[in-house]
């Protein structure tokens, strides 16, 4: 028995021995009727957990009643989401009790790709399972995984090694690689440096949506809001540069719409300004120049080549050469561009002038702690390399947990018509989505609230965090976690890989690698007993280490070749560049199921369970284009037909649309909603990664019709040109916009 | 006397849209799907309105998020027939779900349009429902609806202050919207005491109401952005 299970069984005597005492209260008497932590009937407790739904990985705090999860909160403790939680994270609900939900193992009956399955027994699944990986070359596994930070990570890299797989495909945000690589050039930093924005008087950021999702969306809002007004003497400002009129470019004092594999140029511009006209020390021009040997550009000529304002460039760059302390964030669509990793290196090298690494309001060193480091080795196998080898039928076993590569890569990298040429596709998940409907074993998952979680977020908080919780609610159906499905894997699969995975469940390995580990974990140290450390890090929601501030070395050498961006598609054929996007609603698709977010209106666009196509008037007009019409977009890739939003603060030449809809398959809510803006996206990569270059695509647009589009306010087109337009449930007059000030 | 209030401040506010989801969350609001919503039938209580001024390039987009305004004096009180909405002691202006027979006059005299009527009753597919607060009563067809300033929140914490003799603490009461912003953009208290944290954000300088001009007097205090 493990310690915690006797703590939990004393817990239960203790009970039983009050009960023998005969208080004669009798909510001492329901108290034992009911299991420790459970509360009593229709009693709220209160749970730390923590969200998965992206890789951010908040801490939470989730009220349940009678055993079932109502309602989800931040935990204040956590470093991470600091007691606030996304629109997202609260859909963690949904997803929890989607009434889609596959809640026992079922197997392929009829032919593959089509959705038929029957329910089999967990026995009959796994023994299936375990004779397809069995029978297989290790060299004809592939594994692919949702995000490789953390213990479970470290627990498929194991299985990996221990069947002599390539290391598994963890399915990060494509553009993720592009950053941390830039990081590493200009910084001198193994992961995606902490900024410290709060107390930053002026952001540049260059491509980085950090108000949208991208890397930790509560975080960086939080720390964007206490830049805002954290202060009461000084309000920071936020200059944003991105092609799209984003979230984040909406927040910012200036937006410098910048075309689309500029970006690069821009930061080089506003690097040559720095030099010439900047305070800036004989040491930070030196590293700079290190980095970036040649001569910058002038502004006159990125005005030219970004095609911007020439007084708004000088605007800017006059305010970031005066600024008492300016920080400069880069990633984003600007990563996603071919010549991403130049444009971020860029950006990110600006903060070598602004002599700001290891300072307040500088940038830091990323931190974490890297739970079951010991356990595996590091790596893993980009996407584009797996996508070769099912392409090339290399793929005996593809085992997928909890990802849906079919529907988050590039239609250009060919995975799904190549899932044809897998021998066996065996899927842990919770829902039949456009991978699971490949599969030949579907082995159904607990969620991050069913399951006890060991979860790191990225480095963006800049403090070492574990999520470690036990779970919140139980397990619905027949529903497994994932780790031990893969203990339970192993050990059928012989003695050699069986002897390297000695533990029950994930629990117990959790607790084992706390306990290895201790030494090195935040406080760890100093604990008496790892037993009492490790419950009370389940009490607390996690481990978490204090801020850490250590100062990036800075570059060590030259960073790439200055370069424009590539395009697929030749310019007179597909006129308009096209930008992907990750809105607010459902994340890169996995909010697709949920009513509550299919519901909730895209804050910029105010559309609801649909997907759209940002056009800006101009470009509309000139193609007859009204608002709603019905599109087709093409581009060398593919086809796909959406709904237009004329958008007055689209930027001319480039249009957008949002990731993340266009599922054949997850649920009723999800299923053929609108289109995925990926079957427009070829099989380019970043120059020097093996990142894809989702933003380095033209296509052309051709009206089919009239369509209609479902919002929760009023159109460009309704409202006329160049007025306030608001957001109503119906139609009204419009609010009187600014209202008197009141008198105090 | 408590008098319920909330500061919103505009400056923090980023559009992110979690407040909307969380007070479906804590509300047991229904989705309509789509062809309903198509219809102007979405109910959320609290929206993120945005503006837009300007032209490209030199466009500024603005947030500003827009629940019930809970008014001193409200226009959607007296118009009801049956008092099924009315003004409490402590400022909320409270619907008795029982009491509406949905005529919608409220909402016809609401001039904020955040009234919300249930054209239909809400369907929460097997098992959903599960999810569902049941601190709140789900609305049926026929039933006008609107933000409450999470009342159960404020029962709640009065309970505890209750059982532990004492008064209700600055900041214990928190509606789902505020305390879902990442950005801590919305702040909720007691407007009648004079120490608390809404009523000292709200004597600063950038401090409004909405359509302050219809002398609704409104309980919620907005600081405006600073562009
Ligand atoms: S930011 Fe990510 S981890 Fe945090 S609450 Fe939102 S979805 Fe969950
Ligand atoms: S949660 Fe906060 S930041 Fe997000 S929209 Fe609501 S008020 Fe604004």
């Amino acid at each position: 028995m493990r310690r915690r299970d006797f703590v939990k069984a004393g817990a239960l005597t203790a009970g039983v021995t009050m009960l023998d005492g005969c208080t004669g209260d009798e909510e001492v008497f329901i108290t034992q009727q009911v299991r420790p932590g459970e509360g009593l009937p229709g009693e709220t407790i209160w749970k730390p957990g923590v969200c998965r739904q992206c890789a951010a990985a908040c801490g939470i705090q989730v009220r349940v009643v009678d055993g079932n999860a109502i309602k989800i909160e931040g935990n204040e403790a956590h470093p991470v989401g600091r007691g606030g939680v996304c629109a997202l994270g609260h859909s963690l609900l949904q997803e929890l009790y989607n009434p889609d939900r596959i809640l026992q193992p079922q197997q392929l009956s009829g032919a593959r790709g089509q959705g038929s399955f029957q329910p089999a027994s967990w026995d009959d699944a796994l023994a299936a399972a375990q004779a397809a990986i069995a029978s297989a070359s290790g060299a004809g596994i592939s594994i692919v995984a949702s995000g490789g930070a953390g213990l479970d990570g470290a627990l498929w890299r194991r299985f990996a090694s221990a069947l002599g797989a390539p290391a598994p495909t963890f399915l990060e945000a494509p553009e993720a690689e592009v950053e941390r690589r830039a990081a590493q050039l200009a910084l001198g930093v193994d992961d995606y440096p902490h900024f410290d924005i709060p107390n930053a008087e002026l952001v540049l950021s260059i491509g980085a949506p950090f108000l949208d999702r991208w890397r930790s969306p509560v975080h960086y809002i939080n720390a964007y809001a206490e830049m805002r007004r954290g202060r009461e003497t000084r309000r920071g400002r936020l200059i944003h540069a991105e092609a799209r009129m984003s979230l984040t470019a909406a927040n910012a004092d200036v937006w410098l719409p910048v075309r689309p594999g500029t970006e690069g140029t821009l930061a080089r511009a506003l690097a040559g300004h720095l030099l010439e006209n900047g305070d800036v020390s004989a040491s930070a021009r030196q590293r700079y120049e290190q980095l970036f040997p040649t001569v910058p550009p002038t502004l006159e000529e990125a005005a030219t080549e970004c095609d911007l304002r020439m007084d708004r460039l000088e605007e800017v760059a006059g305010e970031l050469a005066s600024a008492e302390n300016a920080l400069v964030i880069g990633g984003g669509s600007a990563a996603g561009h071919t010549n991403g990793l130049y444009n971020v290196t860029a950006a990110l090298g600006l903060n070598v002038l602004l002599d700001n690494l290891g300072q307040p309001a500088g940038v830091h060193s990323p931190t974490r702690v890297g739970l079951g480091q010991g356990l595996a080795a590091a790596g893993s196998t980009p996407a584009v390399t797996l996508a070769e080898r099912l392409r090339g039928g290399d793929v005996e076993v593809l085992v997928v947990a909890n990802a849906d590569p079919v529907h988050s890569l590039p239609a250009g990298f060919g995975v799904q018509d190549a899932m044809a040429n897998v021998g066996t596709v065996i899927v842990l998940g919770s829902f039949l989505d456009d991978t699971a409907v490949h599969a030949d074993v579907l082995l159904p998952i607990s969620t991050e609230l069913e399951r006890f979680e060991a979860a790191e977020p990225g480095t963006t908080a800049g403090a070492p965090v574990v999520g470690l919780v036990e779970p919140v609610v139980d397990a619905e159906g027949e529903s497994r976690h994932p780790g031990d499905i893969v203990i339970e894997l192993a050990n059928a699969l012989g003695a050699t890989v069986a002897g390297q995975f000695p533990w029950d469940d994930f629990e117990e390995l959790a607790e084992e690698t706390v306990e290895a580990e201790i030494a090195r974990l935040p406080g760890g140290a100093a604990a008496e007993d790892a037993g009492d450390y490790f419950d009370e890090a389940l009490e607390r929601g996690g481990i978490f280490g204090q801020a850490a501030t250590a100062t990036p070395p800075g570059p060590s050498g030259a960073g790439p070749q200055p370069s424009g961006g590539r395009f697929d598609g030749a310019p007179n054929e597909f006129p308009f560049v096209l930008l992907p996007f990750e809105s607010v609603r459902n994340g890169t698709g996995r909010g697709a199921n949920r009513p509550w977010m299919q519901e909730m209106p895209d804050p910029l666009s105010t559309v609801m369970w649909n997907c759209w196509v940002e056009i800006t008037p101009a470009d509309a007009e000139e193609l007859g284009i009204h608002d709603t019409d019905l599109l087709r977009v093409t581009s060398p890739q593919g086809t796909v037909e959406l709904h237009a939003v004329v958008d007055p603060a689209a930027r001319p030449g480039v249009v957008s649309i949002p990731l993340g809809h266009g599922h054949t398959q997850y649920g009723r809510y999800a299923e053929g909603r609108g289109a995925n803006v990926l079957d427009l996206v070829g099989a380019e990569l970043v120059d020097g990664t093996a990142a894809p270059a989702w933003a380095a695509t033209r296509v052309s647009i051709e009206r089919l019709g009239e369509g209609e589009l479902v919002r929760f306010g009023r159109s460009y087109e309704e409202m006329g040109h160049g007025e306030v337009i608001p957001v109503g449930w119906a139609p009204h007059e419009p609010l009187v916009q600014i209202k008197t000030e009141r008198s105090v | 006397m408590t008098r319920w209030g909330m500061v919103i401040d505009t400056d923090r506010c980023t559009g992110c849209g979690a407040c909307v989801v969380a007070c479906h969350a804590e509300n047991n609001i229904q989705t309509v799907g789509e062809e309903e919503a198509g219809r102007g039938r979405a109910m959320h209580w609290i929206r993120i309105e945005r503006y837009y001024e300007g032209e490209f390039p030199d466009i500024k987009v603005r947030f500003q998020p827009v629940m019930c305004q809970q008014c001193g004096h409200a226009p959607c009180e007296p118009v009801c027939p049956v008092y099924a909405t009315y003004h409490t002691p402590e400022g909320l202006n409270a619907m008795v779900y029982a009491r509406c027979i949905g005529t919608r006059y409220c909402a016809n005299n609401c001039p904020y349009t955040v009234r919300f009527f249930n054209w239909f009753s809400p369907e929460f597919p097997q098992p959903l429902e599960r999810q569902l607060n049941p601190s709140v009563s789900v609305r049926s067809a026929g039933i006008m609806e609107k933000c409450t300033f999470c009342v159960q929140r404020i029962h709640d914490a009065q309970d505890v202050a209750k059982d532990e003799e004492r008064e209700v603490r600055d900041g214990e009461v928190r509606t789902a919207c505020s305390q879902s912003c990442p950005a801590e953009a919305i702040v909720f208290g007691d407007l009648d005491d004079p120490d608390s944290r809404v009523s000292e954000l709200g004597e600063r300088a950038r401090a409004m109401h909405l359509l302050e001009e219809l002398s609704t007097e409104p309980s919620v205090i907005y600081l405006r952005g600073g562009r």
